[in-house]
């Protein structure tokens, strides 16, 4: 049963549907917030489920009845997806599905649409969806899967009911990446990047992010003791290492962890990123401030965000190295 | 599906049930009374304050069969027409899917005929600023003069997208944000009309989660009562919304406020832990001070607070904060919550944000607690047992790696006798061994964490005044401190015993000009250190409990390292 168990991930938001469902309260437009991971695509095909399925009780689905295994399937003839075309969900996309429920359901009445990464949609795409997902002219449930509720139109986030799923945890997330056979270690560091980034290094990412992770503890010892070797290591080996802006960004978030795992050194307490290397962590922290560590932080945050604006990796890389040798 | 959104069914159907817009309501009505409405009115606002209503609204009053009136009868055939839908006269017309020129062309052709049913043809263009430029360029003319029969409403959330000449066309209603009080009255109204039961605090909580937006207010309302058991309590409206409980706030902003940095760290862990919302949390936090300077500035005037309600804690903090320090923080954390939203960390960043806003808003400001030296009260011991533990386990670490094997020597023979600050009388006779375990006496964890906090500044310094003195300190650790005597414990014999008789007084001048207090400092090695720790814990009594606990498994130990403690069971 899918549903019990999403029950004892979810808690708050099981309840939270199953109660709309029972009361036959359902609203006509949803968002459910969540990091990916959070298996906010389930919970929102259950709640199909329990609304098309002729069984359910106390407002869980049977899970065995025809319309429920059709609509896991991804088969059923009323539950539709939008997907992003390329990177954005277009205009002519939503104005298709608008076209598409003005027709009557093809079974029940009821026609559901999911809307994947709904925070691509485009600035048009947005809003030609606002009135439709106000007042659709036949009875319709939407649900908008975002990673973040922020990126949706104020317009529309005030149209639906907002429900955000909790982060997944992350010892479940670790245990996950060790079943797929990664090192203890580096399922760790795995554990902690958001998915989007890590969807395309899924198989090749092993040896990968291990090499990548012994790269970012030199970097950082260099920065620390030997400030003249960090900029030709950073030429020898972590820009080959990092080739391009999306590797650059992982090994930006793998250096973002360590000063993390710094800071809980200091706060004596939390989870760490790098547990195997508490020595180098413990003596590092003793030559470092608490607040040039916030500093150091910042500097790799700010480094993220340029990166995003299409700078050059290298001189980005330089200057993050020159400005964390300042910070220590 | 036979259900309705709560703010589909209870979309107000006369000018009066419009909650907090008199200034408009007001002016519209008067108009329609006295025939004396405009052909284009333009309204803008931000989202859920009634534009699309208040324009249905009109459409219906200016065709009911009583006109002119100043509501509509909503009981008329024409009324009960135009709300079903059934009189094609009233067009709405979605702007964002039908923005281009065609579409505007179509309007322009149709408008001049006559409307079939009732006396006008109303036009109602929702989400107009999504028009594209030769779309409004071709609305120009039509609305600047259109058959007597035509009423043009357009409604936007971004007025400032639409031309200017477009603007100057019609009358310009700005819709404001509705204020908390207006919510509540309509959500207390709404609540007893559904018959449902609610507690005050979670109607103030989700009208001022719902930042001046009805509809907002009202899908809250529904999603808190389809939730909700029974009757609506507050505690339903933070799991819907993600927001934190005022006392959480609070907490936060003391330890602000303190430069606590360690306790604002950890109240950032406990929210994600609850799967709170990062960003959320941040607006919460500078809500809560702008109402802090406002109620600093304003006594008495409770009415303007934005999202508090005003307790014990509230007062208290007002009155320990002070207005610049409020200005700053304000600033800071204004900064951040800017780059938050596009932060794929949002975690990191919001313990990053609050370390650095507890350092720029304080200064360098300790602790108060820091203060109190020489009393050991329970709590102490209670803190001294815990960074005992700690230390233990931090020591047995070090013990697995090859630690020197040097023969132990009494450091009180070995360190030169040397004339202690005459603060503690005893001490001096003591020797270093009493020094020791004086300073373990008082010695507490937020200290030491307090110093090694700033212990890279203290060796920087050291480093100014003596170089060697820096390079032969360096593999020292501050172990533990009372606030009078630090205690430093090296791996290697020749370091400590330089250390001591050499470099003593460049350590302390150093960490006097760091700390602004006098520390003197009492050399050990590691073993020691380690030995002597172990005989002060065996006097303890109120440590026997927890003393099993150090001599934990290594695999049980490497076990909660992977998969933390919560989901793991000890089977002896």
């Amino acid at each position: 049963m899918k549903w019990t168990e999403m029950e004892v991930e979810q808690p708050t938001v099981m309840t939270m549907l199953r109660q709309a469902v029972k009361k036959d309260r359902l609203s006509h437009a949803y968002i459910f917030e969540g990091m990916h991971g959070s298996r906010k695509e389930e919970a929102a095909l259950l709640m199909a489920q329990s609304i098309f399925c002729a069984r359910q009780t106390e407002g869980r689905p049977c899970e065995s009845c025809v319309e429920c295994k059709r609509i896991a399937h991804g088969n059923h003839p009323d539950v539709m997806f939008l997907h992003p075309d390329g990177d954005s969900i277009k205009k002519a996309q939503v104005e298709a599905l608008q076209k598409e429920f003005t027709y009557k359901g093809m079974e029940a009445g009821t026609k559901v649409y999911l809307v994947h990464q709904a925070d691509t949609m485009t600035a048009s795409a947005g809003n030609s969806l606002l009135k439709f997902l106000e007042e659709p002219a036949s009875p319709t449930m939407a649900v908008l899967l975002t990673e973040n509720a922020h990126f949706l139109l104020p317009t529309i986030q005030s149209r639906a009911q907002r429900i955000s799923f909790a982060p997944p945890l992350l010892s479940t997330r670790t245990a996950y990446f060790q079943e797929q056979g990664m090192s203890p270690a580096s399922a760790g560091l795995l554990a902690r990047l958001p998915d989007e980034t890590l969807a395309n290094y899924e198989e090749e990412s092993k040896e990968w992010i291990v090499q990548g992770r012994a790269l970012v503890i030199q970097l950082i010892s260099e920065v620390q003791q030997r400030p003249q070797q960090a900029l030709l290591t950073l030429q020898e080996k972590w820009l080959v290492h990092f080739k391009d802006r999306k590797e650059l960004d992982i090994g930006l978030d793998l250096l973002l962890f360590w000063y993390r795992d710094l800071l809980s050194v200091q706060k004596a307490g939390g989870e760490f990123a790098y547990p195997d290397q508490m020595q180098k962590l413990e003596s590092q922290a003793l030559s470092i401030t608490e607040q040039e560590i916030a500093a150091s932080m910042q500097f790799i945050l700010d480094a993220k965000r340029r990166l995003r604006a299409n700078v050059n990796n290298q001189l980005l890389m330089e200057q993050l190295v020159l400005h964390l040798q300042e910070g220590s | 599906m036979g259900y309705q959104a709560l703010y589909r069914v209870w979309r107000p159907r006369q000018l009066k049930d419009m909650a907090g817009q008199e200034h408009i309501t007001k002016t519209l009505q008067n108009a329609l009374e006295q025939e004396k409405f405009s052909h284009a009115y333009l309204f803008s606002g931000p989202r859920g304050t009634g534009k699309t209503s208040a324009a249905k609204i009109i459409a219906k009053a200016i065709n009911c069969e009583h006109a002119p009136v100043r509501e509509p009868c909503n009981e008329c055939r024409a009324c009960r027409g135009i709300s079903d839908g059934s009189v094609v006269d009233v067009i709405e017309i979605d702007a964002a899917s039908n923005n281009g020129v065609d579409e505007i062309r179509y309007i322009r052709e149709n408008v001049m005929s006559a409307p079939r049913d009732i006396s006008y043809k109303v036009y109602i263009i929702d989400e107009v600023h999504m028009l594209s430029t030769g779309a409004f360029n071709a609305l120009l003319k039509t609305l600047e003069e259109p058959p007597k029969h035509a009423v043009f409403i357009l409604a936007t959330t971004e007025p400032h997208k639409i031309p200017l000449t477009i603007v100057s066309r019609c009358q310009r209603f700005d819709f404001k944000r509705i204020t908390t009080k207006a919510l509540t009255d309509r959500m207390n109204y709404i609540i007893s009309q559904q018959e449902w039961a609610a507690e005050e605090e979670a109607v103030q909580l989700i009208a001022r989660a719902a930042e001046g937006g009805m509809r907002d207010a009202l899908s809250l309302l529904d999603q808190a009562s389809s939730f909700a058991e029974d009757t609506i309590t507050s505690d339903d409206v933070l799991a819907i919304t993600g927001a934190v409980s005022q006392r959480f706030l609070a907490e936060t902003i003391r330890s602000i406020l303190a430069g606590d940095t360690s306790a604002a760290v950890r109240a950032a862990d406990r929210l994600i832990q609850d799967g709170k919302d990062p960003v959320r949390f941040m607006e919460d936090v500078i809500y809560y001070l702008r109402d802090m300077l406002v109620a600093k500035t304003a006594p008495n005037v409770d009415e303007i607070l934005d999202r508090v309600m005003v307790d014990d804690a509230f007062k208290e903090l007002t009155g320990q904060a002070e207005l610049s320090w409020i200005y700053k923080v304000l600033n800071e954390l204004n900064t951040h919550f800017q780059q938050m939203k596009w932060s794929s960390h949002p975690k990191i960043f919001l313990e990053m944000a609050l370390i650095q806003t507890a350092y720029v808003s304080s200064g360098r400001t300790e602790p108060a607690q820091g203060r109190e030296v020489s009393s050991v009260s329970s709590d102490t011991y209670e803190r001294l047992e815990k960074k005992i533990e700690q230390l233990e386990q931090k020591l047995n670490k070090v013990k697995e790696a090859p630690a020197s094997e040097k023969t132990e020597e009494n450091p009180s023979s070995q360190a030169p006798k040397r004339k202690a600050a005459p603060r503690t009388g005893g001490s001096q006779a003591l020797g270093n061994d009493g020094k020791v375990r004086e300073t373990i006496q008082g010695a507490s964890r937020e200290k030491l964490q307090e110093l090694t906090g700033q212990w890279a500044a203290v060796m920087q310094k050291v480093k100014q005044t003596s170089v060697p003195g820096h390079a032969w300190i360096s593999d020292a650790k501050p172990v533990a401190t009372n606030g009078e005597k630090l205690i430093l414990a090296f791996q290697n014999e020749m370091h400590r015993s330089m250390v001591d008789t050499k470099f003593r007084d460049a350590i302390e001048s150093s960490i006097q000009e760091v700390t602004g207090r006098s520390l003197e400092t009492v050399t050990l090695l590691n073993q020691q250190w380690e030995k002597v720790k172990q005989e002060y814990k065996n006097q303890q009594p109120a440590s026997e409990e927890k003393e099993s606990e150090p001599e934990k498994d290594p695999f049980v130990d490497e076990a909660i390292k992977l998969v933390g403690e919560d989901l793991l069971e000890i089977k002896d």
